[in-house]
C-alpha cells in the first residue's frame, strides 16, 4: 500500500499537498491539466525530489529517508529512457549490475525478458536502430529486470501513435499480471486507458482532487 | 545582391595600396618612442613647424624589429629613416647595404670621443646597470664579484629576445672575456628569472619579486621626476658600465633625400635633444642640454664599456650559445 | 542524376573552408621559398635543438594532462551546483584567465604565487622563508593550469549538459555508483570533447612563449617557439626560422593526431536534452567534499584575478583613466577589432557547421565533414609568430600593410579563435539538429528560414558564449597586434605593454583595469543578456 499524507514541496510559486492511499496491485491513472502536479507527484514517490513535509509510506515504511535506488519503485519516462551508446541487452542489464558484469543466471534472466518482450532478434542492436515502440519496450525490460514492485509511468507513450499506445498498454497489462506490480501512470489521453486502469486520480493545483472510476474520467476534468 | 556586390567593391577598393606622398617623411622607430609619453609627438610638432612636410612615425615593437622590418621589406620599404637601433646592431645593419651615409658633422657631440660613424647618427645613450630599492637594500654590491658572492636575487632579460639582455651578456664578456661562462654559472644562483623583455623584468622588480633588476643607470630619474620617489637607485659597479648608444640612419633609396638629411640634423640639434632626457630617460648627445635635477642624483659612469659592433656581429651566435649552456647547468 | 540545387548546402562550409585556407596559404606562400630541407635535417641533428624539442613536448603534454586531470573532476562537481548563481558567476569570471593576454595573466599569478605574492606574505607572517616556487618548471605548469583549466572545465560542462535528466534519474534509481555513473553515462558524453580539448591545450602550451620565458627561470627551460623567435627576430635568419617552424608544425600535428586517435572520428554527443526541474540529488557526504573542492578551485583560479583587480584599483586615478587620450583610443580599437573578430569568427564557424551538420546527419561523406572541421582547427598547429610574418611577407609587395592592418588583424584573430567557437557551438548545433530534424522536415522548414528563424534562436546560448569567447580572446591578443599594430591602431594589451615598457605602471594598471572591465562586460552581456539565463 502506498500512503501519502500531506506530502508537500514548494517549487517556484507552486506548492503541493498530496494525501492519498493507493492499494497494492492497482493500476492508477493520474490525470489533470498540465502543470497540475502530475509529474511532481511521481517524482516525489520516486525520490527524485525531496518533500518539505508530510509522509510517504510504502507498505508502512517511511520512504523519505531512503534514496531513490533503495525505494521499491522504478520509472519510465516519455523519452530518453535509454543510453544510446549501449545495446538493447546492456540497457536492460544495467538495472541488475551497472558495470554490466552479470552472472550466468542473470544473463539467462535478461534473455528471458528480451524474449518475453519479443525483442529477441534485436538483443545486440544499438538503440539508434530501434523504433519508438521498441525503445519503450526495452525500457520496460529494464524495469522488469529490476524486480521492483511499483512502476511509475510519466506519460510514457505520448510520443507513440495511437495504435502503438494501445499495444503498449496491453503489454503493461500482461506484465502487471505476470509480475504482480502496482502501477501509477500519468496520462493525458485517459480515454485510451479506461479499459486498463483500476481507477483515475484527478490532480488539481498540487492536490489529489478526487478519485474516479474509469468510466467517469470525463467528469469535472477541468 | 546589388548591395552585397557594392559592399564587396568598397571593401576591395579600401584594400588597394594608397598613393605615397612625396612631401612625407616616414620614420620607422619603436613604439615607446612615438607613444604619447615618448619624444615622438613633440619632435613631430617641432619638425613639422619648419620642414613644410609631413612627418610620420611608424612604431614597431622594438629596435630589433625595426631592422628586421626594413630587411624584410628590402628596397620596397616605406621607411625613409630608421630610428632606434643600438650600436650592437650597426654592423649587421650595414651588411644589408640598405642605408646611406649621413654627411653630418658629429664632432660636437659629447660622445664623439668614443663613437663616430658615417651612416649612423647617435641621438641618445645610457648605461646598463642593476637597479635596487634602497629601502630594502642598504649596501648594494659595488662590482660583479660582490654580486656573485652575495645571495642577492636579480631579474635579467633574455639576450635572445631583448636589448638589455644582450647588453648584460656583452658587459660580462667585456669584463671577463673567456671566463664569462664560469661567471654566468655563478651568477645563475642569483638569477630569479630571465624575462623576454625589459618591461616584464622591470614590472616584476616593481612588484617586489627580486632585489635587483637589470636596467639603466638613468631609470631612477623617472621615479624621482614622476613619482617623487628616490628610493630606486642604480648600483654603481667599479668595473664600469656597458654603454648603449641609440642611433638613426636614412635609407639609401628614401623618397626625399633632402628631407631625410634635414631630419637627421634636426635630431641632434638642441631643439630635439631638449626633449630626449625626460621622455626617453636616456642622456642627450649634446652637453648644452640642461638636465633636470633628477639626472643630477644619478650615478656617474666614468668608464663606459663597449664591444665593437663588428665583434658583436661575428660572435653573437657563439656567445649566446655559451650563455644558454652556462645557465642550463 | 546530379542536381546542383540539392547540394547547395555544401557551399557555406566549402566557402568558409576556402577563406580559412586562403589566409593560411597566403601566410605559407610568404615563407615557403625559405623552406630548406637540408637545413631542417641539420637543425634536427643539433643536440641543443633536440633538447629543446623534447622539453617542448614534455612540458606541453604534462601541462595538458594536468589541466585535464584537474578540469574533469572539477567539471563533474560544478555541474551539480550550476543552479547556484555564485557558481555561474565564478564560471564567467574564470573565463578571464583564459582570454587575458598571457603577460597580464602571468602578473596575476605572481600577485598570488610570487616571491612578493600573497602566499609568500603568509609564509613570512608565520615566520617562514619567502616562497620562490613559482620560478622554474612549477611556474610553467601552474601558469598553464591557471590558463587552461577554466577553459577545459567549461568545455566539459558543455558536454555534460547534453546528458538528459531522465538518464541521470535512471542511474540514480538503479543505484549506480559514482564510478558507474561516470563510465556508463558521463564518459561517453564528454569523451570526444575531452580529447579535442586536450589537443587544443597541448597546442597552446606547445607555443607558450611568454610563460616559459618569464616563469621558466632561464634558458634551461626553452621551447621551439623561443628558438624560432630568436632566429626570426634577432638573427634575421628566416631560413632557420622557417625550418624550425616546419619542425614544430610536424611534431605538434603528429602529437595532436595521436591524442585525437583516442576518439572516434566526428562524433556527436549521443544525447538529446530535455530540461526537467530539480534533477540531481545531492547527498550530504558529497556536499562536504564538493564544497572543499569548489572553494579550493575558487582560490586557485579566481584569487589571482582578484589580486590583480585589487592592485589595479589602488593604482588608478582620474588622470590616467579619464584624462587619457591614448587609453580612450585603445579602448576604441580594442572594441572595434575584438567585436569584429568575434562576429567574423561566428559567421565562419556557422558556415562550416551548416555543412558539417548536413553531412553528419545524412551520414554522407564523413571524410568531408572531418576535413571541414580540420580546416577550422588547422590554425592551432601553425606557430603564431610565423603565421603573422608569413602574411606580412606575402602582402608587403601588394599592399601597404600599415593601411590594411585592421583587416589583417581581424582576419587572423578570427581564424585563431575558430577552434574554440567550433567546440562551443558544434555539439549544441548537432544536438539541436537531431532533436528537430524530423520536425523541420515534416513542416518543410528548410534553408535560410530554418537557420535564421529556428536554429539560431535555439542556439542563442551557445552562440552568445562562443561570441564572448571569440571577441574577448581577440581583445586580449598581444602577439598579432605587436606585429601589425601602429601608433594609430593600438589595442589595450599593446597600450598596457607599451606603458610597462616606459615605466608607466600606473597607466598599465589603468589599462589592465579597463581591459578586465571590458572583457567581463562582454562575457556578462553575452552570457546573461544575449544568451538567456538557462545554462
Amino acid at each position: 500500500m502506498i500512503n501519502l499524507d500531506s506530502l508537500s514541496i514548494e517549487l517556484d510559486n507552486f506548492k503541493t499537498d498530496f494525501t492519498v492511499q493507493i492499494n497494492r496491485d492497482k493500476w492508477v491513472g493520474i490525470i489533470g491539466k498540465s502543470g497540475a502536479g502530475k509529474s511532481t507527484l511521481l517524482n516525489l514517490i520516486a525520490g527524485f525530489i525531496y518533500p518539505d513535509s508530510g509522509s510517504l509510506l510504502i507498505d508502512n515504511i517511511e520512504m523519505k529517508k531512503y534514496p531513490p535506488s533503495r525505494r521499491p519503485v522504478s520509472s519510465l519516462f516519455q523519452e530518453n529512457n535509454l543510453f544510446p551508446h549501449l545495446s538493447v541487452y546492456q540497457n536492460i542489464a544495467l538495472a541488475i549490475r551497472p558495470n554490466l558484469k552479470l552472472s550466468d543466471i542473470e544473463i539467462k534472466k535478461i534473455s528471458e525478458i528480451i524474449e518475453y518482450l519479443n525483442l529477441g532478434s534485436k538483443t545486440h542492436s544499438s538503440i539508434g536502430k530501434l523504433s519508438g515502440g521498441e525503445r519503450q519496450r526495452v525500457a520496460l525490460g529494464r524495469i522488469m529486470s529490476s524486480d521492483k514492485k511499483i512502476l511509475l509511468l510519466d506519460e510514457p507513450f505520448s510520443q507513440l501513435d495511437p495504435n502503438l499506445r494501445v499495444e503498449m498498454l496491453e503489454l503493461i497489462k500482461q506484465i502487471r499480471k505476470d509480475k504482480n506490480i502496482t502501477i501509477l501512470m500519468s496520462i493525458h489521453t485517459p480515454a485510451e486507458a479506461i479499459d486498463f486502469v483500476s481507477n483515475f486520480l484527478l490532480i488539481k493545483d498540487g492536490k489529489v482532487c478526487r478519485e474516479l472510476a474509469p468510466q467517469d474520467y470525463k467528469i469535472d476534468l477541468y | 545582391m546589388k548591395l552585397l556586390s557594392k559592399t564587396l567593391l568598397i571593401i576591395y577598393l579600401s584594400l588597394l595600396p594608397a598613393q605615397s606622398e612625396t612631401n612625407k617623411l616616414v620614420v620607422y622607430t619603436y613604439d615607446s618612442f612615438v607613444a604619447e609619453w615618448g619624444p615622438g609627438p613633440a619632435l613631430e610638432q617641432k619638425f613639422e613647424a619648419f620642414c613644410e612636410c609631413e612627418l610620420e612615425f611608424v612604431g614597431l615593437s622594438d629596435g630589433v624589429e625595426i631592422l628586421t622590418r626594413v630587411m624584410y621589406e628590402g628596397k620596397n620599404t616605406n621607411a625613409d629613416i630608421v630610428l632606434g637601433l643600438d650600436t650592437n646592431l650597426i654592423h649587421k645593419a650595414k651588411t644589408t647595404g640598405l642605408f646611406d651615409n649621413h654627411s653630418l658633422d658629429l664632432e660636437n657631440l659629447n660622445i664623439s670621443d668614443r663613437f663616430s660613424d658615417d651612416v649612423f647618427v647617435p641621438y641618445d645613450f645610457g648605461y646598463f646597470s642593476f637597479i635596487y630599492n634602497s629601502s630594502n637594500m642598504v649596501k648594494p654590491p659595488s662590482n660583479f664579484n660582490e654580486l656573485l658572492e652575495s645571495n642577492i636575487s636579480i631579474i635579467i632579460q633574455d639576450p635572445r629576445t631583448s636589448t638589455p639582455g644582450l647588453g648584460l651578456l656583452l658587459w660580462i664578456k667585456k669584463i671577463y672575456g673567456d671566463d664569462s661562462a664560469r661567471v654566468w654559472e655563478r651568477l645563475n644562483t642569483n638569477i630569479l628569472t630571465v624575462t623576454p623583455g625589459w618591461s616584464e623584468a622591470y614590472g616584476l622588480f616593481l612588484e617586489g619579486e627580486a632585489d635587483m633588476v637589470l636596467s639603466y643607470t638613468t631609470s631612477p630619474a623617472y621615479h624621482i621626476t614622476y613619482e617623487n620617489d628616490n628610493t630606486y637607485r642604480a648600483a654603481k659597479f667599479t668595473e664600469g658600465h656597458y654603454e648603449q648608444i641609440e642611433v638613426a640612419a636614412k635609407l639609401a633609396n628614401n623618397g626625399n633625400d633632402e628631407l631625410a638629411n634635414k631630419f637627421l640634423s634636426f635630431l641632434i640639434s638642441e631643439d630635439a635633444q631638449d626633449i630626449i632626457p625626460e621622455t626617453q630617460w636616456m642622456y642627450p648627445v649634446l652637453d648644452d642640454v640642461k638636465l633636470s635635477g633628477a639626472f643630477e642624483q644619478l650615478v656617474n659612469v666614468e668608464n663606459p664599456l663597449r664591444i665593437k659592433s663588428e665583434d658583436v656581429y661575428l660572435n653573437n651566435e657563439k656567445w649566446i650559445r655559451e650563455w644558454e649552456e652556462s645557465l642550463s647547468k | 542524376m546530379f542536381h546542383i540545387e540539392k547540394y547547395r548546402w555544401l557551399l557555406p562550409g566549402l566557402i568558409a573552408s576556402a577563406l580559412v585556407l586562403s589566409l593560411i596559404i597566403t601566410s605559407v606562400s610568404g615563407i615557403f621559398e625559405y623552406a630548406n630541407f637540408q637545413l631542417i635535417r641539420k637543425i634536427i641533428n643539433d643536440d641543443y635543438i633536440q633538447r629543446i624539442i623534447s622539453f617542448t613536448i614534455y612540458q606541453s603534454l604534462l601541462s595538458a594532462l594536468l589541466s585535464m586531470i584537474i578540469a574533469l573532476p572539477l567539471a563533474l562537481t560544478v555541474r551539480k551546483y550550476l543552479e547556484y548563481r555564485i557558481i555561474r558567476f565564478a564560471l564567467s569570471l574564470a573565463w578571464l584567465s583564459f582570454v587575458l593576454p598571457v603577460i597580464i595573466g602571468v602578473f596575476a599569478i605572481i600577485k598570488l604565487h610570487g616571491v612578493s605574492g600573497w602566499f609568500s606574505d603568509i609564509s613570512v607572517l608565520f615566520g617562514y622563508e619567502k616562497l620562490e616556487y613559482i620560478y622554474g618548471m612549477n611556474g610553467i605548469l601552474i601558469a598553464h593550469i591557471f590558463f587552461n583549466v577554466p577553459f577545459a572545465t567549461r568545455i566539459i560542462l558543455f558536454s555534460l549538459n547534453t546528458i538528459p535528466d531522465e538518464l541521470l534519474r535512471v542511474t540514480i534509481q538503479n543505484n549506480f555508483s559514482r564510478w558507474n555513473t561516470f563510465t556508463v553515462i558521463e564518459w561517453p558524453a564528454i569523451r570526444y570533447n575531452l580529447f579535442v580539448t586536450s589537443a587544443i591545450i597541448f597546442s597552446l602550451c606547445f607555443t607558450s612563449f611568454v610563460v616559459v620565458l618569464i616563469l621558466g627561470g632561464g634558458p634551461k627551460y626553452s621551447i621551439i617557439e623561443v628558438a624560432l623567435y630568436y632566429a626570426l627576430k634577432i638573427e634575421f635568419n628566416i631560413n632557420r626560422a622557417v625550418s624550425l617552424g616546419i619542425i614544430q608544425m610536424i611534431i605538434a600535428s603528429c602529437i595532436v593526431l595521436i591524442i585525437l586517435s583516442f576518439t572516434k572520428s566526428f562524433k556527436i554527443e549521443p544525447y538529446t536534452k530535455l530540461k526537467l526541474k530539480n534533477p540531481s540529488i545531492i547527498t550530504k557526504k558529497a556536499i562536504v567534499i564538493d564544497s572543499i573542492m569548489l572553494i579550493v578551485a575558487l582560490f586557485i583560479f579566481l584569487l589571482p584575478i582578484f589580486a590583480l583587480i585589487v592592485s589595479c584599483i589602488t593604482a588608478i586615478s582620474y588622470e590616467n583613466i579619464f584624462a587619457n587620450q591614448g587609453l580612450h583610443n585603445s579602448i576604441y580599437w580594442t572594441l572595434v577589432l575584438g567585436l569584429s573578430s568575434g562576429i567574423v569568427a561566428i559567421i565562419i564557424s556557422m558556415m562550416l557547421l551548416i555543412t558539417i551538420r548536413k553531412l553528419v546527419i545524412t551520414h554522407q561523406m564523413k571524410w568531408l565533414a572531418n576535413l571541414l572541421e580540420l580546416s577550422g582547427n588547422l590554425i592551432l598547429i601553425l606557430p603564431p609568430i610565423l603565421l603573422g610574418t608569413g602574411i606580412f611577407l606575402s602582402l608587403r609587395n601588394v599592399y601597404n600593410v600599415q593601411e590594411i592592418a585592421p583587416y589583417i588583424i581581424v582576419a587572423i584573430n578570427s581564424l585563431t579563435v575558430i577552434p574554440f567557437t567550433l567546440r562551443i557551438i558544434g555539439p549544441e548545433y548537432l544536438r539541436v539538429s537531431y532533436m528537430y530534424d524530423k520536425l523541420f522536415n515534416a513542416h518543410n522548414i528548410q534553408g535560410t528560414t530554418r537557420l535564421l528563424r529556428y536554429e539560431l534562436p535555439i542556439l542563442r546560448g551557445a552562440l552568445a558564449t562562443a561570441f564572448a569567447v571569440a571577441a574577448t580572446l581577440s581583445m586580449g591578443d598581444l602577439g598579432l597586434i605587436s606585429l601589425f599594430g601602429s601608433t594609430e591602431i593600438r589595442t589595450l594589451p599593446l597600450y598596457i605593454y607599451q606603458s610597462m615598457g616606459s615605466y608607466r605602471m600606473d597607466n598599465a594598471s589603468a589599462g589592465i583595469f579597463i581591459l578586465l572591465a571590458l572583457v567581463l562586460s562582454i562575457i556578462f552581456i553575452s552570457e546573461y543578456l544575449l544568451g538567456g539565463k538557462d545554462d
